[in-house]
């Protein structure tokens, strides 16, 4: 077993609703702190919450763990405790060796001066000598590909060359143990790809704690993961246990609140009855979709949307696709849709109904984020689409 | 493996002051590690300062002049008269409104250079203390700009070189000490909230009127007692001095040294006792004639000083004529004690050396200042330094980003 790098014990962390009241307790915790009294810290004050509450986990030399959870489930919080920015207000934190942090990018790049001396600070910043900065520049521009613009001001950078840059200065570090706030998130593809590179490769002799919400990437790179829920652990450990548990919260929260349901004339009324839980890579997955016309409406297209989490369409069933003419009657129509499987990951899933007018273009039945769908599964395959063709290759 | 054992950091909800040793190597390692972050962050400030602008340096050297200029000018039409102020008054003033700035500048220094830190503070971990140095020699650096600027005028006002420049740096570190180690104080607090900051900008502004910038420090009523218990006042005063080659521990002629021979004069030409009125018909008509301008108030302080000593000599020739035949007993008995009187008050004159140049006040008390300033600096220096590093996660907590 590898080294123990990061040692979080029952860890807690409390912020204030209220700045005014936020400043008070600020001073009153500055004038305890800097008068060296003990602390009682077994209450919240008023206007207070456990932004981190009891928090513990381990993390050891070569292996990588997501910290998952919504907006302000407090995982940025729990970085800021882990790279010495912030004070936990309960338990201990105990890192070994080099830290690296990339809570932001490009924190401290001055606009004015050049991408060359801002590497040079930044550099300073994060610890490296002036010797170490020297040796490591050349390839600091090269990984971040602004060769031809290092001695312009930053100002005149785009937003991703910032990025660019910010991240090979502090993957130049070669830390013990490296920790990544969604950075990532910015950036065009090309680079993300060379960046995830760079982090496998660092990956044999760091220990990386990163915060992401691409649950694509978390399942591919984690070894372990740690789902946040309003500051306290809800799953710890593997990858998927903790992503479906993120996931069945987010279908929760969804609820009926961000559903839209949008008919216009002359569809009067609609209704959809699908399975709602289903098994990964098993059928059957059938809709039988009902809408109420006033009037005959000849062409019309029919999509049946699957998308993920964050809306995002994952798969669809198209009428045209399928070759299938859609006519609506004057009265009630009945249409009965066969879905073949779920191939998709475990996880929660929203079915969406659209229904046009295909002469007029318009819509006819617009819903979205109405009826939710679950997959169910083993978990074993994290990729976001299993193949499983009805016939294996001989 | 044969690799060395790795630095352990541990973060818990403890105060850091309960265990001090802790505490100070981990400031001193900080602050030696922070060096070299602390010189970039200098050259980044000053370097991005100059470089969005035509003028450049220009506009370093031309605040500090204009800070001066109005003084200057209405001393000159004599809108305000300060009274004797030893060397040319430009020289005085442009000497104390530019000791002034730099201990402002060095008050605002932390607060400024932490605020405009913040969003690295919030996302970064470094050595807070390279802000602080940055800092320090940002307001280093101001001045060495304005001393660059204030040698040319003092030597263009007559001020020669002495031994007591030599003393100078001491007294500007004195002047830095005191506005930063204020200011480092006021920091964790000026970060929470922002009265602090405002009200640093409002003392800048009216405490340069409460301190004897550019007036000479007042002997008495409210304007002498605020000399006096003003901590920025003994830094000013007694660094202006070094600068402008004056011994501030010198003694001077004091404002109630020169009542006595206001006194004294007045008695003889009022003739206020036979002995007065004997001695004022025995004096020349020349001696009359300096006593009486003396007395007539229509003299600026600079000429009051030759001319209290004319008066004295007067006074002394007259009293000396008593063993001169042909005057009496009567008025040899009566100048004994007008001569004791006067030789006392010429004496005093003497000591003083620079009888042109009488200051109205005495500066070694101010000398007694300038020490316990000093020393009371340091400690706050201190102090601050463990409250700046103490406050900072409680601070940063706050400061989002």
């Amino acid at each position: 077993m590898s080294e123990v790098l990061i040692q979080v014990e029952h860890v807690s962390k409390r912020f204030c609703r209220s700045l005014r009241r936020s400043l008070w307790y600020g001073l009153c915790e500055m004038t305890r702190d800097v008068l060296g009294r003990p602390m009682s810290v077994n209450d919240l004050r008023r206007d207070e919450f456990w932004a981190v509450h009891d928090v513990s986990f381990e993390l050891r030399r070569g292996e990588c763990l997501a910290l998952i959870g919504h907006n302000g489930a407090g995982k940025t919080t729990l970085l800021k405790i882990l790279n010495g920015l912030v004070k936990p207000d309960r338990g201990r934190v105990t890192l070994r060796g080099r830290v690296g942090a990339l809570i932001a990018l490009g924190a401290g790049f001055n606009p004015i001066l050049t991408g060359r001396e801002n590497v040079y600070i930044n550099g300073a910043i994060l610890g490296l000598t002036r010797r170490e900065i020297d040796a490591s520049v050349r390839g600091i521009i090269e990984f971040a590909e602004i060769d031809e613009f290092i001695d312009s001001p930053v100002q005149t950078y785009s937003s991703g060359m910032q990025v660019r840059l910010g991240f090979a200065i502090s993957t130049a570090l070669q830390p013990d143990i490296l920790l990544l706030d969604e950075v990532l998130a910015v950036g065009d593809a090309a680079f993300r790809a060379k960046c995830y590179a760079r982090i496998g490769s660092l990956l044999s002799t760091t220990g990386i704690l990163f915060v992401s919400h691409d649950m694509n990437h978390i399942a591919q790179v984690a070894d372990r993961a740690v789902h946040l829920r309003r500051g306290s652990v809800a799953v710890e450990g593997e990858p998927l246990k903790a992503i479906t548990s993120y996931l069945e919260d987010a279908a929760s929260a969804r609820g009926g609140s961000r559903a839209v349901e949008r008919l216009s004339a002359p569809v009067v009324g609609y209704a959809l009855e699908a399975n709602t839980v289903l098994q990964r890579g098993a059928g059957p997955f059938r809709a039988r979709l009902t809408v109420e016309s006033t009037a005959e409406v000849r062409d019309a297209l029919l999509r049946l949307v699957v998308s993920d989490d964050a809306q995002v369409a994952i798969a669809e069933w198209n009428s045209a696709a399928a070759g299938r003419t859609v006519h609506l009657q004057a009265g009630r129509n009945e249409f009965e849709i066969d879905l073949g499987q779920p191939i998709f990951r475990e996880g929660n899933y929203a079915l969406d109904v659209y229904l046009y007018d295909h002469t007029h273009l318009h819509p006819l039945v617009y819903v979205r984020n109405k009826h939710g769908l679950r997959v169910a599964g083993t978990g074993r395959f994290p990729s976001p689409i299993l193949l499983t063709p009805p016939t294996t290759v001989s | 493996m044969a690799t060395p054992p790795l630095r352990e950091l541990v973060y818990t909800a403890e105060s850091p002051m309960r265990r001090p040793a802790l505490l100070v190597a981990a400031m001193l390692r900080d602050l030696w590690a922070a060096r070299e972050l602390a010189w970039r962050l200098f050259v980044r400030d000053l370097s991005s300062q100059y470089r969005q602008s035509v003028l450049g340096y220009f506009w370093a050297f031309v605040p500090p002049l204009l800070a001066a200029l109005p003084w200057v000018f209405l001393n000159q039409q004599n809108i305000i008269n300060v009274g004797p102020t030893g060397i040319p008054y430009p020289a005085f003033v442009m000497t104390g409104t530019m000791l002034w700035q730099t201990l402002i500048d060095a008050m605002n220094g932390p607060l400024r250079q932490t605020s405009a830190a913040k969003p690295m503070l919030a996302k970064i971990r470094f050595p807070r203390e390279a802000l602080l140095l940055a800092g320090l020699a940002g307001t280093g650096w101001n001045l060495l700009i304005r001393m660059s600027l204030l040698v040319p005028v003092l030597a263009y006002y007559g001020v020669r070189p002495s031994a007591m420049m030599l003393w100078a740096p001491l007294g500007l570190v004195a002047v830095v000490l005191l506005g930063y180690s204020v200011g480092l104080l006021l920091t964790p607090l000026g970060l929470l909230y922002n009265d602090v900051g405002r009200g640093m900008t409002v003392i800048a502004g009216f405490g340069m009127l409460l301190t004897p910038v550019v007036y000479p420090p007042p002997s008495s009523g409210i304007g002498g007692f605020l000399a006096s218990w003003n901590p920025a006042s003994p830094v000013v005063v007694v660094t202006r001095d070094w600068l402008t080659g004056q011994d501030p521990t010198a003694t001077r002629v004091t404002a109630a040294d020169f009542r006595d021979v206001r006194s004294l004069a007045r008695k003889l030409a009022a003739q206020a006792d036979p002995a007065s009125a004997t001695l004022w018909e025995v004096m020349s008509a020349e001696g009359r004639g300096v006593i009486t301008r003396f007395l007539s108030d229509e003299l600026t302080a600079a000429e009051a000083g030759p001319l209290v000593a004319t008066a004295l000599n007067r006074i002394l020739e007259t009293t000396a004529l008593r063993g001169r035949p042909g005057f009496g007993p009567a008025v040899a008995g009566a100048n004994a004690g007008v001569e004791e009187e006067a030789g006392r008050a010429q004496r005093r004159l003497l000591d003083a050396a620079l009888v042109p140049e009488l200051v109205g006040y005495r500066r070694d008390r101010f000398a007694v200042g300038f020490w316990v300033v000093l020393a009371s600096s340091v400690v706050g220096l201190g102090v601050g330094w463990v409250a700046y590093r103490v406050a900072m996660p409680i601070l940063i907590e706050r400061m989002g980003g």
